[in-house]
Order: C-alpha cells, then structure tokens, then sequence
C-alpha cells in the first residue's frame, strides 16, 4: 500500500547497526523482497549507518525513514553533523559509497551542513525482489 | 527528513586526479615497465581493501579466507586491468570488480536458496541451545548469550527465531479464507479445539465400555454418516436392529461420560 512508511530514530551509535538491519531485513521481506534483495539491503543500511557514525562531532541520533511504492523502497538516513560531514579525503567513506552503490540500484550521499544524509533506492522488481507486495 | 523523490546515483570520489597522485604513477609505471616486483607491491598494498570488502560479507556462512581468495583474485585482476590515464582512482575502479566477484561467489554457490535450510537448522540449534543455557544458568538466557553457545552471532539468532515463528505473523483479529466475521481472539474458547478434545474422550469411551459391534455401528453412524439402512446392509441386520443398537450405546456412553 502506498504511503505506508517505517521510522527509526537510533542512537548513534555502533551497536545500533543492527537494529537498523534487521529493521529493514524484516521490511524487505514484508515488502517481498528474496533472500538476495533483503540481503542487499540490509548491507547497504549498515553501511550507511557506518558512514553516518564516522564524523567524530555530531548529533546523538540517526533518523531512518523507509517509505514505498509499488515500484520502489526508498531508505532515507540522516544525523545531524557540526562540521559539514565527512572529511574531501576520506577513503573508508569513499569505499562505503562505492559499495552501497553496487547493492542499491540508487545511492546517494549528501553532506550539506547541517545535516548528513544517506538517500537509498531498490526497485523491488529488481532481482532478488519476489512475491506479494504490500 | 521527507521521503526523496529522485535519489541521484552516487558517483563515488571518482573525479579527475592530479598527475601527482602517487599511486596513480606508480600504475603509469607499471604499465610502462610491466615490472612484476611493482605489480607485487600494488596487490599487496591493497590487500586490506579486499578483506574490507570481504568482511562484510562474512556473517553468511561462507570462510572468510574463501571469501579473502576470492577477493584477492578479483584484485589482481583489477591490477591488470585498471587504465591510469583514465582519471578515475583504483579503488574506484577495484572495488564492484570485487564486490561483483564475491557476489558471483554467493550465486555460484546457490548461497540464496540454502539460506532458509540454514535458518532452519539455526532455529533448532538455538532452541536447543536456550533450553541447555537455562538449565546450566538457571534463567533464561540473552540472545547473546545463545549466540556466544553457538559461535554466531547476535543478529542471526535473532533473525533465526524470528523466521521459525513464520514469515505471514497475522493479527488474531484478521480474517481467515471464507470467514465473514471476527476472529476469535486469544482468551476465548476455541470450538474447534473443544471438539478434538471431545473426540479424544469419545474414542477413549468407546473403546472402554462399549462392545466391537457398538462401536463400529456408532463410527459408522456419526463419524462417517452412514445411514442407519446403509448400516444395516453392512452388518447384515435390520434397520430396526442398527436403531437399537445405536440408542443403546449412546445411553451406555452418556452414562459413562457424565458419571
């Protein structure tokens, strides 16, 4: 059903992480996404919850929205940052990017001040997305 | 934060280079040269690129020094392959060269259809494990704990027991095929339940008090719904005689039960 979504606020906090995976584990399969899909998924999250906890100044909590449509889930995360967000040079950050773009079929990344973001997008008839859809 | 319209692919830090970056000369170097001594040198200098990779595919069963070979092959692959004077970075360039061997590694092992025996077989190993922990704690133990007892960890007990109690959770309140009102809720007295308990009392009863030829007579009369000339054909009696049989068991059985 469209206009449905899913919202989390966690800590920022590493332990965390996998709140935020099996969060969206069980989502991805409600939505009917296969092992591979929900898979996917769920390491893309992780990653962005990763990259959110790397700026050393920075909100106490990461927010998650998970909004769908027949078409697509969009995973939003966001924590707000002091300083702008992840530093030019920044390789870990940049591998994260790299890899949440090959699991996602849409990501980005956004470190406007005063806030970093995470905007994700699976197309749920992409492989490893089967079965009823919600 | 509001839902996103269009998320724009991430490019990754993938913009032109400066001539000076060092790691980008010593492939322009290489290319020139060939020298296997640097060739050497720049697969293992990314070696932690690729047990990076690999890690984070580590928790789906597979040996992370397999996943670390598979990975390292798609390093050197990507050693050989990646062009300097394109301008992108070489981690740019390695990384879905390695992600993408190491997913061809899942596919090739058929690891998405495996996935629900292996949380099958979690399931019952962390049932039996929650049952040992509690008696040897004499508490019920943590997810953690259960995950320490079976060397996995916490988040796949968690998804274990979640998937044993069924992918289709429904509320108590949902109705089911062919049903036009409410469900009974939890509480309340489930008839058909009622009846298996019945059933299992009648047949103890049956067996107890009532002769070989009552009971087959009063099976094929109510479980079966013979009819009583149907009955009688079968026993090779009267109508009148199945009749009296069957009011004699009944009475022999309500007798039983209420007494």
């Amino acid at each position: 059903m469209n206009g449905d979504e899913v919202r989390l606020s966690l800590p920022a906090r590493p332990e965390f992480v996998s709140v935020a995976r099996l969060t969206l584990s069980a989502l991805a399969g409600r939505l009917g996404f296969g092992v591979d899909g929900a898979e996917d998924i769920k390491l893309a999250v992780a990653e962005a919850m990763t990259l959110l906890l790397r700026p050393k100044a920075g909100g106490d909590s990461v927010s998650l929205l998970a909004a769908w449509t027949d078409e697509h889930l969009d995973i939003d995360l966001e924590r707000r940052v002091d300083d702008g967000g992840l530093a030019e040079d920044d390789e870990e950050a940049a591998i994260a990017q790299l890899v949440m773009a090959e699991f996602m079929d849409e990501a980005a990344v956004s470190g406007a001040p005063p806030a970093l973001t995470v905007r994700l997008r699976k197309q749920r008839d992409s492989a490893g997305a089967a079965g009823a859809h919600v | 934060m509001t839902e996103h319209d269009q998320p724009q692919s991430q490019s990754a830090p993938s913009g032109p280079l400066p001539d000076t970056d060092p790691l980008t000369e010593r492939f322009r170097v290489l290319r020139a040269s060939g020298d296997a001594a640097l060739r050497d040198q720049l697969i293992s200098a990314h070696l932690p690129l690729v047990r990076a990779l690999a890690r984070r595919f580590a928790n789906r069963g597979e040996p992370l020094e397999d996943l670390i070979s598979t990975g390292t092959l798609a390093l050197i692959h990507a050693v050989d392959r990646f062009d300097p004077h394109k301008g992108t970075k070489f981690s740019t360039f390695a990384t879905p060269t390695i992600i993408g061997e190491l997913r061809r590694y899942f596919r090739d092992k058929s690891w998405a259809m495996k996935v629900p025996r292996r949380m099958q077989e979690l399931n019952r190993a962390a049932t039996g494990a929650r049952e040992q922990l509690t008696q040897r704690l004499g508490r019920t133990p943590s997810y953690v704990e259960i995950a320490a007892e079976l060397a996995v960890t916490e988040e796949e007990v968690i998804e274990a027991i979640e998937s044993g109690r069924g992918y289709d959770l429904v509320s108590f309140d949902a109705l089911g095929p062919g049903e036009d009102g409410p469900h009974e809720g939890p509480g309340e007295e489930d008839e058909r339940l009622a009846n298996v308990v019945r059933r299992v009392e009648m047949d103890q009863a049956m067996a107890a008090i009532l002769d070989p030829r009552e009971e087959r007579i009063l099976r094929l009369y109510y479980f079966e719904e013979q009819s009583q000339t149907d009955i009688a054909r079968l026993e090779q009696i009267s109508q009148m005689h199945v009749s009296r049989l069957l009011s004699r068991a009944k009475a022999k059985l309500r007798r039983h039960l209420q007494g």
